[in-house]
């Protein structure tokens, strides 16, 4: 092969790269809304308002089983903050940080904010 | 022709980069936003706030505290940062690093795959043309899918078998180029795939040792060794800390899965498409029946049978526990394999070894053509099915991948930190608002304080009994540095609402591991106390990496230069360059300042222990029955509880493991509505099983230690029970090879039924 086909060669290859690194680069992820102080407290309290409903749900999905438990009480709360993120327009981030903001203003013995060590069913494969 | 061009590395790179381009081309406008499959929430956010800590605070990313309270990010098995990959993500950010990571390990890979090919194909243009095949396959798609970003460090297993193979016909260029990729892969987030590619590494350097001239292979296997030697040790700085997490939280591997040759046959050769949101087994490692065919006849030759059988012992351990005699199943009895999980990702050497039979078979095939004309038809049928494949597998990515669901971080960061309740399923999003998630998963049990909160009003703090000594204010903040102001009027401990682990030091006081929690004990007065994560074992492990690099150089020059390493003249040399990052090891672990892991208790998933202190043993409460089975395992004493309102059951057993147990040992537990009670109604049950093979959650009933009483604590929910009496019955058995219920030798003071013993009876509303 001659010195002018390697080089074409190299050419389309570094060619490549770039057209695929310019490409990456110039994606952008849509501007999402940001949620005020009082939007975020509407939203957190919808959140609230199904809490007990999920721990009944994991109690009965899991039986003496905490950290499963815990698990599937998160599983139902982020479908449900997902929704109401969509719904409001707003990003996740905003329901997480004004559930936050709630836990924090208003602690409470029966909202989860302890921890229950993770410890993962084994792994079936 | 094809020949002539296959040959030089532009053209090559040219095409593989074209090839690759075509593969990500739909996903690039994507590449701003991130993955939504469950699994992507932590694995991202490991990338994510590695890059984070280097871009926002300056600092290595050793302690990630963003997830579960904080743990040691280089010691956990699953981030992915130890490589050079993550240049790609300072430069471009996490999100677009990621598409752009699997575009350049997808040409790696076809480039390693083509050098591998080209070391026992004669011809270039047949191992150019099957060289894409491997590093296209249907896993690395379903790796994307579910955002298992580390998988695509497989790319680097051809580099490590042509290394082997280089280092087997003594060239010193291949120890560097196996332990260099080996390096990489673990960087990357590899540990699951090592031990796949441990047996397929084995199994080329035993073959490539067995085709060295006699006279050679002693000096072929002492580069063998000096190979492994350095695969180990360049990958030291991330091996020793991720191995003091798992000695300390062992992952728990149950059940015995099994693939009948058909279901082989259809992950390699059905259509990959999404069921239900996920990826199934079907076309999983898709490589095309045209492929298939081509390695088949590509076997024909003495040398094609031996890598058949290569081949085959692949799909014997992928088959996993479905053959009589399983190789999966006695390789998980060797402890670096007993946490191998999928034994259908055997089918990754197997699709390689299978490459290399493709090969033959593009290369041989045209040569038994009658006649010129033939010979060239032959050719052109071949390229064009090979062709065909490579584009049925851009295609199967692109059908999978656009049926992602994606969503978008946002692009705010902030410096301040607190703990959150969190979501582990939505944990990627607490992150870049300066929240850490408590709610967390892992594969292996990870170590967190129960005393952690997500609503502290701060998160330095004095402990309870000390919360009259004075106060504790946060100064500065950052994941690997905490400074605080304390004012004390007597010595105090200060709690900090993240998790101990080894490796946390203070400038004053003492750090002490308080309950699970990272605490300092600071002495009374006014003092700014800097708490500081820098575990010895990442660092000793730099240690032994630099020196084996250092040691790699010293053999790469000697060898160019000097030629046999193991000539007599050169043999200290090589000695010193090989066992001294070794030493190095040695004297680092044996001079680690970092306490260790405490061991962890052994609990229920309800949190009572799994284990009866001897002294306890007689106080237990639940009715004794002491029935006794075969296997050889007393159930001592058993109780259950219930229901509930939720209508579930609690139960608690008392086991004695009595001789040596079986691993494919599992406990059956029945819950069975009596029969003279009437029919049960259509949507109700009258059944239910709570088997498991796993004790608490926590070992195998074969791991339960002789003679102590273990504690089996679990629920069940009879929520679709019919109404009326029920009796919950014990048995032991096997979980493969249906070999019914073990002989019940005596049921104690129960009832026993079909080898069974009752252990209780309820009532169901």
């Amino acid at each position: 092969m001659n010195v002018a086909a390697r080089i074409l060669f190299v050419i389309v290859a570094v060619g490549t790269v770039s057209v695929v690194v310019t490409r990456a680069q110039s994606s952008t992820a849509p501007a999402v809304r940001h949620a005020d102080a009082e939007e975020r407290k509407r939203l957190a309290a919808r959140v609230a308002q199904h809490e007990a409903e999920w721990n009944q749900k994991a109690a009965e999905d899991f039986p003496q089983d905490s950290w499963s438990q815990r698990d599937a009480f998160h599983n139902l709360e982020s479908g449900f903050v997902n929704d109401v993120a969509k719904g409001a327009g707003v990003g996740m981030e905003d329901v997480f940080r004004g559930v936050d903001e709630d836990l924090h203003e208003h602690p409470s013995k029966n909202r989860n904010a302890d921890v229950v060590p993770c410890k993962p069913r084994p792994v079936f494969d | 022709m094809l020949a002539r061009y296959a040959s030089h590395l532009s053209f090559r790179l040219a095409v593989f980069a074209l090839l690759a381009a075509a593969l990500v081309w739909p996903i690039l406008p994507d590449a701003a936003r991130i993955n939504e499959f469950r699994d992507v929430h932590h694995l991202f956010l490991y990338e994510k706030s590695a890059i984070d800590t280097i871009r926002h605070f300056h600092e290595l990313p050793l302690w990630n505290p963003y997830y579960c309270g904080g743990f040691d990010a280089v010691g956990a098995p699953q981030t992915r940062f130890v490589s050079p990959t993550l240049l790609l993500g300072l430069w471009f950010g996490a999100e677009r690093a990621e598409i752009l990571t699997v575009f350049f390990f997808v040409i790696i890979g076809m480039e390693g795959t083509y050098r591998w090919l080209r070391l026992r194909t004669p011809d270039p243009a047949a191992a150019f043309l099957v060289a894409p095949i491997f590093a296209l396959s249907g896993q690395f798609a379903v790796a994307y899918f579910r955002g298992w970003i580390q998988f695509y460090g497989f790319e680097l297993a051809p580099w490590i078998l042509y290394g082997i193979t280089l280092a087997a016909r003594r060239r010193v260029a291949g120890v560097a180029i196996a332990s260099i990729a080996f390096a990489i892969m673990v960087g990357f987030a590899g540990l699951f795939a090592t031990p796949l590619l441990a047996v397929a590494g084995v199994m080329e350097g035993l073959r490539s040792l067995f085709a060295q001239p006699r006279n050679e292979r002693r000096r072929s296997l002492l580069m063998l060794v000096a190979t492994a030697s350095f695969m180990l040790t360049i990958a030291f700085v991330r091996l020793w800390p991720v191995a003091e997490t798992l000695l300390s939280a062992p992952r728990i591997m149950a059940g015995a899965p099994g693939h009948l040759p058909r279901a082989l046959l259809a992950s390699l050769a059905a259509q990959l498409v999404l069921k239900d949101g996920n990826t199934d087994i079907d076309g999983s490692f898709f490589v095309g029946s045209a492929f298939l065919v081509i390695a088949g006849l590509g076997a024909q030759s003495k040398k094609g049978l031996g890598v058949l059988a290569l081949v085959f012992i692949c799909l014997w351990l992928a088959a996993g526990y479905s053959p009589i005699i399983s190789g999966f199943a006695l390789l998980r009895r060797v402890p670096m394999f007993s946490a191998v999980r999928y034994p259908e990702r055997f089918l990754w050497p197997a699709m390689l070894f299978a490459s290399e039979l493709a090969a033959y078979g593009v290369n041989r095939l045209p040569l038994q053509a009658p006649s010129k004309r033939w010979r060239q038809a032959a050719r052109v049928i071949l390229t064009g099915a090979l062709a065909w494949t490579v584009w049925t597998e851009i295609d199967a990515w692109k059908r999978i991948e656009t049926g992602r669901t994606t969503g978008v971080v946002s692009d705010e960061f902030s410096t301040d930190f607190h703990q959150a309740r969190g979501n582990r399923w939505r944990t990627v999003h607490f992150e870049s608002i300066g929240l850490g998630s408590l709610g967390c998963y892992e594969t292996h049990r990870l170590a967190q304080s129960r005393l952690l909160r997500g609503d502290l009003p701060q998160e330095e703090y004095l402990a309870p009994n000390d919360a009259a000594a004075g106060t504790v204010k946060r100064v500065a903040w950052s994941p690997n540095h905490i400074t605080v102001h304390t004012s004390l009027t007597k010595p105090a401990r200060v709690l900090v609402n993240q998790n101990w682990a080894p490796g946390w030091q203070s400038t004053v006081g003492q750090v002490q591991n308080h309950e699970g929690l990272l605490s300092v004990d600071v002495p009374e007065g006014e003092h700014d106390v800097t708490l500081g994560f820098r575990a010895w074992s990442t660092m000793g492990g730099a240690a032994v990496t630099l020196s084996a690099l250092l040691g790699l150089g010293f053999l790469l020059i000697r060898g160019r230069h000097k030629g046999k390493l193991f000539a007599p003249a050169h043999r200290v040399g090589t000695a010193l360059a090989i066992l001294g990052p070794w030493v190095i090891a040695g004297a680092a672990y044996a001079s680690s300042p970092d306490p260790k892991w405490p061991i962890p208790g052994q609990t229920n998933p309800n949190g009572t222990p799994a284990l009866v202190p001897v002294a306890e043993e007689a106080s237990i409460t639940a009715p004794k029955i002491g029935a006794t089975y075969d296997v050889p395992i007393v159930v001592e004493a058993a109780s259950v509880v219930g229901p509930d309102p939720h209508n579930s059951l609690a139960l608690e057993l008392y086991l004695r493991r009595t001789g040596t147990v079986a691993r494919s040992t599992t406990m059956f537990v029945h819950f069975e509505r009596r029969k003279d009670q009437g029919p049960i109604p259509k949507e109700k049950e009258g059944f239910r099983n709570a088997d498991h093979q796993i004790v608490g959650g926590s070992f195998f009933l074969s791991d339960m230690p002789e003679g102590r009483l273990v504690h089996d604590a679990f629920g069940t929910h009879l929520g679709k029970g019919a109404s009326g009496i029920w009796d919950v019955w014990v048995a032991f058995g096997h979980v493969s090879g249906n070999k019914g219920r073990e002989r019940l030798v005596s049921p104690g003071t129960s009832v026993e039924s079909e080898k069974r013993v009752r252990i209780g009876t309820v009532v169901l509303p």
